[in-house]
């Protein structure tokens, strides 16, 4: 190996990023108007014995929180959010130790990340698969540490393995609740274009299942479908663009996740059609409600991921203290237009990060 | 046989292989013509361009450095990470900071280059393999992002930012503007000067290249560079696109980058490269995309089909390639003995 120079420009270049990176966080301001996650990096010793009844236990409680992703909308932070609030209010010493796989596409990712929680002994499991079939060998993982599991988001259940509880939204349902809306919102005609995120059962319930009310309900309507996303803001950019090219007579696009909202509001916009082409989206986070109040999302499928959270923090009580718990919460979705939005959200919810 | 023949000879040989040599844009032409039959739509302005030249011209202007970093035998897999970090950390402190948008453009192009000179660092002083290097610092990039934007999510970014991605300059999108100034800078720097010279140099034979006195290390410290100020304006331009500056940036962008230079002509061993055919790669394969979408062509079937394409086009690229080699060599040999 040669000599290192201590001026050489790879020094500086390092010193950049870090003094760049750095300083962005620093000055970077918390976002206004609701409580703060507060992220705790615990490291618990791995000789750590599982207790056979949590309750047992006593110090914080630990859970092992795995979102598909924390990079893509603020939606699986909320879910946090709500476990902590909940937790603290129920007097619970709650820890979270969040991490998340490396791409909304990394199953192996996530499976490590859930032997991962179970090596530091966590005392729960809470995981929002990053697609329903990446979910079983996680549960199955825990059942062997004996280590309760909470599954959020979907509540399809899954077979061969025991789930402690779900927590989450009937995505069949919600699919029906969009095509219903979406059906009455065109008057049973025109051409609808549908987004897909990436193939399995989170797009088959929410894509599939509207597109089968729509062809039932509304059989003058044409459903088009644009290519998988893989749940991307840049794709749905891309598919959008060319559908609406292809397609001039597209009256509505269903967006079936908030980043690919985000993406359809910016083709429409492009190509100069916003008000003209209605855009549906599901989720309703805050970026997307932000957009339903500026005319450009006519209305969208709201879930409430910050309830998933308090859920989860009521069933880790109720676990805690023995109680017999309910197997499937579920926090339905909902169907709300732009004016209808400041009755369905709280507002510190609505105003986040703005 | 006297001199001006041989030099007419010589200069409609030389025309004759720069259209041999850039047969990926007949591929392209071909793949045009069959998207046209195929679907009405595919010809029109609008499509043209903002479903192909846009979005493709942002991968196309990677592909120029990806074209000197593969010549000199190299690999970068961390351009879209890059990307993600350099555009992330510029909006952020746009917006953190109040730095006025150019300057925010101008810190996320630092950023880009910092990121390759690191990655020249490792490549060229501490001698670990350029896949190992990348692929860690890919890895790297994206942990970086998650930890400058605190996993939180922004959209919405000022007017003047989001003209570079998605604004035009006489009637062109300003990504496509900016791709044909830098296939200028990048034609030039390959085939005219001693920085493409020795890129080819290195790629060809290393060890005689630094024997004949020529600093490897700098030049290749140059390429990971550019690359990298490149991958930093492509991000800039994808998150002034999409409106917003997220993890995501570039996922995957590697690949179609590499996947576009080798179709495009350039050598995954070295040696030799085609900036022009990168560019015409990086379209080739947006074109292909934009076309079966346009048909309706299912989404499975088209990856299928695009990877189909791939393989087959990099197959008739090799076949080729060694059929040129010896027609050369017979080549030179002829003119050899009649120029004696």
């Amino acid at each position: 190996m040669k000599n290192i120079r201590v001026y050489s420009p790879v020094l500086w270049a390092a010193i950049v990023i870090t003094v760049v990176a750095l300083a962005v966080i620093g000055c970077a301001t918390p976002p206004a108007g609701a409580p703060q996650v507060v992220r705790e990096t615990v490291v618990v010793p791995q000789t750590v014995v599982i207790p056979a009844e949590p309750a047992a236990k006593s110090g914080p409680i630990v859970v092992g929180y795995s979102p598909p992703t924390l990079e893509m909308t603020d939606f699986y932070k909320f879910g946090e959010l709500g476990l902590q609030q909940k937790a603290k209010e129920l007097g619970e010493n709650l820890v979270v130790i969040t991490k998340a796989p490396s791409s909304h596409q990394a199953a192996e990712d996530q499976l490590r990340i859930v032997e991962d929680f179970i090596t530091l002994g966590v005392d729960y499991i809470w995981i929002v698969p990053i697609s329903a079939e990446a979910a079983p060998p996680m549960v199955k993982a825990a059942n062997e540490a004996g280590i309760p599991i909470i599954v959020s988001h979907s509540l399809e259940p899954i077979e061969g393995v025991d789930v402690t509880a779900y927590v989450g939204t009937d995505f069949k349902e919600t699919g029906t609740l969009v095509g219903e809306w979406v059906c009455d919102f065109v008057k049973g005609e025109g051409t609808v274009a549908i987004l897909q995120g990436d193939p399995g059962f989170y797009n088959d319930a929410r894509v599939g299942t509207a597109i089968d009310v729509l062809k039932s309900k509304c059989p003058n309507v044409k459903v088009i479908t644009g290519e998988y996303t893989q749940w991307d803001t840049q794709k749905a950019l891309n598919s959008t663009s060319a559908l609406l090219n292809a397609n001039p007579d597209i009256k509505l696009i269903y967006a079936p996740a908030a980043p690919l909202t985000l993406g359809v509001v910016e083709a429409v916009e492009k190509a100069g059609l916003t008000g003209k082409v209605a855009v549906v989206d599901y989720d309703l986070i805050p970026a997307t409600i932000k957009l339903a109040k500026e005319g450009k999302v006519v209305a969208g499928l709201g879930l409430r991921p910050w309830v998933y959270g308090e859920e989860t923090a009521q069933v880790i009580k109720d676990l805690q203290d023995g109680k017999q718990i309910e197997k499937v919460h579920n926090v339905p979705g909902k169907m709300s237009t732009a004016a209808e939005i400041d009755s369905a959200y709280p507002e510190w919810y609505i105003n986040y990060g703005q | 046989m006297n001199m001006n023949a041989l030099r007419t000879n010589s200069r409609w040989t030389r025309a004759r292989r720069w259209l041999s040599d850039m047969w990926i844009l007949w591929v392209l032409i071909g793949l045009m013509v069959v998207m046209s039959f195929l679907s009405p739509v595919f010809l029109t302005a609008e499509n043209l361009l903002e479903n192909v030249a846009r979005p493709a011209s942002i991968v196309a202007i990677i592909t120029i450095g990806m074209t000197f970093v593969i010549t000199s035998r190299g690999l970068d897999l961390s351009v879209g990470s890059n990307a993600a970090l350099s555009s992330t950390i510029g909006i952020l402190a746009v917006e953190a900071l109040h730095l006025p948008v150019p300057l925010g453009i101008v810190l996320s192009l630092i950023v880009g280059l910092s990121f390759g000179l690191v990655n020249a660092f490792f490549i060229t002083k501490i001698r670990v393999a350029p896949f190992i290097v990348t692929l860690g610092m890919l890895s790297i990039g994206r942990g970086l992002t998650l930890a400058v934007s605190g996993t939180s999510f922004t959209y919405g970014l000022p007017d003047s930012y989001r003209d570079w991605g998605r604004g035009s300059i006489l009637g062109l999108p300003t990504p496509f503007v900016i791709l044909i100034v830098l296939w200028i800078v990048g034609v030039y720097l390959y085939s005219y000067t001693r920085i493409g010279l020795y890129a080819r140099s290195l790629g060809s034979n290393e060890s005689s290249t630094r024997r004949a006195g020529i600093n490897g290390d700098a030049y290749k410290t140059l390429y990971y560079a550019f690359i990298g100020v490149l991958a930093a304006l492509a991000g800039v331009l994808w998150s002034a696109r999409a409106n917003t500056i997220s993890v995501t940036t570039g996922i995957g962008t590697e690949l179609d980058v590499i996947a576009a230079v080798i179709i495009g002509g350039t050598s995954l061993f070295g040696g030799a490269g085609s900036v022009t055919g990168s560019i015409l790669g990086a379209f080739a394969l947006v074109v292909l995309t934009n076309g079966l979408q346009l048909f309706g062509i299912n989404t499975l079937v088209q990856r299928i089909v695009i990877g189909v394409v791939i393989i087959v086009a990099l197959a008739v690229g090799k076949v080729r390639s060694d059929r040129l080699t010896q027609q050369r060599g017979a080549e030179a040999a002829r003119m050899a003995s009649s120029v004696g």
